[in-house]
């Protein structure tokens, strides 16, 4: 939040600095953009000239503000971390060259003349920064922008999507009707799609694991054989899922409780479990000793 | 000034073959434009026209007010009415901002007592104004709400319970105040003129016996789409009436494999053989996915945005489906589905690909420009595409719009803000240079992908025909704005969040938002200050600024909303909307 309002703090003071700056701009420049009363002079707000003829000396005087500038304007939420995409592809397209100046445009840089502007300018800004947040995100999560990407979600039955804001008051009644469904995600190793399972329709890892057994079994075979459509139900793969919980078997049941943490799913007992787990994986066991490296790991013991 | 007399006569002849012939005529003009264009002839085609109306079309509910309406047009039979902006679907504004649909209806049970039909789209209607409504008018027949709330079970019970012709109830996209589908229970034993019932995304659990009771005595029954509460076991007792249904939507959730089951399902949707629209909610194993097969033969329509179908499903249900002119899917389908869809559907005018798991990135590939290059290549009567990805190529997209290119609507959302060419590692400028230079009847457009001023540049140079413009993260000054305003001669609606416009952008439009239906800025870089000027110069537009509860700043305008209005500024406004 604070940095936040240290960005528009940081804009304003870059719109002064551009207000000032207009008149070392080029001529070229402001009749290009402004065909409009003195008003729209005074009120107009820009980042960089579209083609004008800012020197390089010009550029890294202000690359600190425009740093502070251009994260002013993604979303508040967003604002400490700028997407991926501000990291350039690959690390050697990092200095601005003339040839390649198109191939990495991250919005950090938008002070950079656009090589595309009609008068085909090009300055070659070396010294520009990319902002510094962008080099520790590996991939933001569209997530952390509010209304983005621009998909509808509701409060669904099945408790996938997020709530609407916008459903109001319900009544109390309501509220404890629809929470005694509890919806996580599941996925499996090899297959693409994942599912859900209501938690709460279970009383105890044993139930769980049959369910979980019954969801995937009858797709094991049909991943195996391409087209068969009505696959038949296959005993080995029934016991390849099933006792997930035991260690000797093919598949491990982990799980991803409210802090992000993987773990084998069976040591809590199953209320804390119930509260706990966001979402649910079944993991080929060779991939266990990797998620040892990784993350907590707890005993498991057969229930 | 003889012959000016003698035209002057002829004149009056003509008007004297009279308003009832010219109203007879009218009758026939359906369209609101035409209507509109017929109103603005002289005096008298004005009259004749508002007397013969009757079906009404408010595209922004705060662009005129109740009382003027009813002034203007005496005999309104139907009524569309739509409110929130298009953004609010996105939880971009916040809960009570208003469009209450109550003080309308307040005024039509006075003034249009033999409406028939109320279509609202992003309104609020309260449980108190579906009874209002169902007391008022004796002959109404129709209720559709798109994206409504405010309502619970017993506001749908009331229009149950006291609607006797009610044809059609129609509930896309709503959100109820409670989970309760005791409304079905509403509707008396003897009524049986319902024609088209929708509740497909209705967070309601009904009851199914009172449901087949009433879809069994509502013979004239054409369109049924029912939500997730049907148990799949029991939808056999609501597809009796399958034979005459032209539009179905069910949902389908079974996991273990039963053959009996199946055969059952499958026996159901043989019937369905003038099945048009199929809406499939999909959650089972595809064991129980040929059950469809049937019933696809004669489909123009399918809906599978519920439906995580793989490639291979989708692939064997597409086969089945040679007339398809529409299709809504899942990305799930991945590129090589959509290869299918290319090869399978010639006659496809419209496709739509939605991100099954929009936030979640580690989950499953999505569609790429593979996909959107494919199903170009085999459809070339395509004009709509609504199309999310990861990622896009500048060649891709010229090559889509070389293979169509008629589209009239093209929205294409690459999912990461600012994401660039993935080949080239440039800006996705070029990809829509082409879409606008190639596609001459574009009347809407979305963009998104890293964008310079360049892609404003051909947008107001080529696209003009351009009516709605939804853009993001895009831009690179004042000026990208500028070029669309000053360039698309037909602009009705722009909505634009997180780009670098600012004051000078805002106000290089002033005398265009009045021939606009609205503007909407969020998270640009507009101040109060600039509203302010745009309010003071343009006293027939309402700039309205929303404020967020977490954000005090004096200066900053974090989200506007600018459109003409007839009825001055809001009565209803709530604390954090600003009126300028």
């Amino acid at each position: 939040m604070e940095g936040y309002m240290r960005n528009k703090e940081g804009c304003l003071q870059f719109l002064d600095f551009m207000e000032k700056e207009r008149d070392s701009v080029g001529e070229g420049v402001e009749e290009e953009i402004s065909r409009s009363p003195s008003l729209e002079h005074k009120l107009e707000l820009r980042l960089g000239p579209p083609g004008g003829d800012w020197s390089i000396k010009n550029i890294t005087k202000t690359s600190k503000e425009t740093d502070v500038y251009s994260n002013g304007f993604f979303s508040k939420s967003s604002c400490s971390q700028i997407p991926s995409v501000l990291i350039p592809p690959c690390p050697e397209r990092r200095s601005f060259h003339h040839e390649s100046a198109n191939s990495s445009q991250p919005c950090g840089g938008r002070i950079n003349p656009e090589i595309q502007t009609p008068e085909k300018k090009l300055v070659q800004p070396s010294h520009i920064d990319v902002p510094t947040c962008s080099n520790s995100q590996k991939r933001t999560s569209p997530a952390s922008l509010v209304g983005w990407p621009p998909i509808r979600s509701f409060p669904k039955k099945n408790g996938t999507g997020n709530s609407s804001k916008l459903a109001t008051q319900s009544t109390d009644e309501a509220l404890t009707e629809r929470s005694r469904r509890l919806f996580v995600k599941i996925n499996m190793d090899g297959v693409p799609i994942g599912r859900k399972i209501d938690i709460n329709a279970y009383d105890n890892y044993e139930k769980l694991s049959i369910a979980i057994d019954e969801l995937f079994r009858d797709l094991l075979p049909a991943q195996c054989t391409s087209c068969n459509r009505k696959a038949e139900v296959d005993r080995d793969g029934r016991n390849a899922i099933s006792s997930t919980l035991n260690e000797s078997r093919e598949y491990a049941l982990v799980y991803e409780d409210n802090e992000g943490d993987r773990m084998l799913v069976g040591d809590l007992p199953w209320p804390m479990f119930v509260s706990t787990v966001k979402r649910l994986r079944v993991l080929k066991t060779t991939e266990l000793p990797k998620l040892q490296n990784e993350c907590k790991l707890l005993q498991i013991s057969n229930r | 000034m003889v012959s000016s007399q003698k035209l002057y006569k002829d004149n009056t002849s003509i008007k004297s073959m009279s308003n009832e012939v010219l109203e007879n005529i009218l009758s026939f003009v359906d369209s609101h434009k035409d209507r509109n264009s017929v109103s603005l002839v002289c005096k008298d085609w004005y009259d004749a026209e508002r007397w013969s109306r009757s079906k009404l079309f408010i595209g922004n509910c705060y662009a005129v007010s109740p009382e003027i309406v009813a002034r203007r047009f005496p005999r309104i039979k139907s009524v569309l009415l739509k409110g929130k902006p298009r953004f609010s679907d996105f939880n971009m504004l916040p809960p009570g901002w208003g469009a209450n649909v109550h003080a309308w209806l307040v005024k039509f049970s006075t003034v249009y007592p033999f409406l028939e039909e109320l279509r609202l789209k992003r309104m609020i209607i309260g449980d108190d104004s579906l009874q209002l409504l169902a007391d008022s008018f004796p002959s109404f027949k129709a209720l559709s709400l798109s994206s409504c709330e405010g309502f619970s079970s017993d506001g749908l019970k009331a229009i149950a319970k006291n609607c006797r012709n009610l044809t059609e109830l129609d509930i896309q996209d709503c959100v109820m105040l409670d989970g309760r589908g005791d409304w079905v229970s509403g509707f008396p034993e003897n009524f049986n003129s319902l024609e088209v019932l929708n509740f497909s995304r209705l967070d309601s659990d009904v009851n199914i016996d009172d449901l087949e009771k009433l879809v069994t005595r509502c013979i004239s029954l054409k369109v049924l789409k029912l939500n997730e509460s049907i148990p799949s076991e029991q939808l056999h007792r609501l597809l009796g009436c399958a034979t005459q249904l032209t539009e179905l939507g069910i949902g389908v959730s079974l996991q273990a494999p039963q053959n009996g089951l199946y055969m059952d399902l499958e026996s159901n949707f043989n019937k369905c053989k003038n099945l048009q629209v199929l809406t499939v909610l999909w959650d089972s194993n595809p064991f129980y996915l040929p059950i469809f097969f049937g019933a696809c033969s004669g489909l123009t329509f399918m809906n599978l945005t519920d439906a995580p179908l793989g490639s291979g499903d989708f692939s064997s249900l597409l086969s089945k489906c040679p007339n398809l002119c529409r299709i809504w899917v899942l990305d799930t389908v991945t590129d090589k589905g959509l290869e299918a869809l290319g090869s399978s559907c010639p006659l496809l005018e419209e496709y739509r690909v939605l991100p099954y798991d929009p936030y979640d990135l580690d989950d499953g590939p999505g569609v790429t420009e593979v996909g959107f290059e494919a199903v170009s290549n085999g459809c070339r009567k395509l004009h709509y595409v609504l199309y999310f990805c990861r990622k896009m190529t500048n060649a891709a997209v010229k090559a889509v719009v070389q293979n169509c290119p008629n589209f009239t609507h093209f929205r294409l959302c690459i999912m990461n803000p600012c994401q660039p060419d993935h080949t080239t590692g440039e800006p996705m400028d070029e990809a829509f240079g082409a879409v606008t230079k190639t596609c001459g009847k574009l009347k809407r457009l979305s963009i998104s992908g890293l964008l310079t001023d360049l892609t404003f540049e051909y947008i107001g140079r080529y696209a003009k025909k351009l009516e709605t413009l939804s853009v993001a993260f895009a831009g690179r000054s004042d000026r990208g704005m500028q070029c669309v305003l000053e360039g698309c001669p037909k602009l009705r609606k722009l909505e634009i969040r997180d780009c670098p416009f600012g004051n000078g952008a805002l106000l290089s439009g002033l005398a265009k938002y009045e021939t606009m239906r609205s503007l909407w800025m969020s998270s640009c870089a507009v101040t109060i200050r600039g509203c302010s000027v745009l309010a003071k110069q343009m006293p027939r537009l309402n700039v309205e600024v929303i404020k967020d509860e977490e954000n005090d700043d004096d200066l900053v305008a974090e989200k506007i909303y600018v459109y003409r209005s007839l009825a001055g500024p809001r009565t209803d406004a709530p604390p954090f909307v600003l009126t300028l």
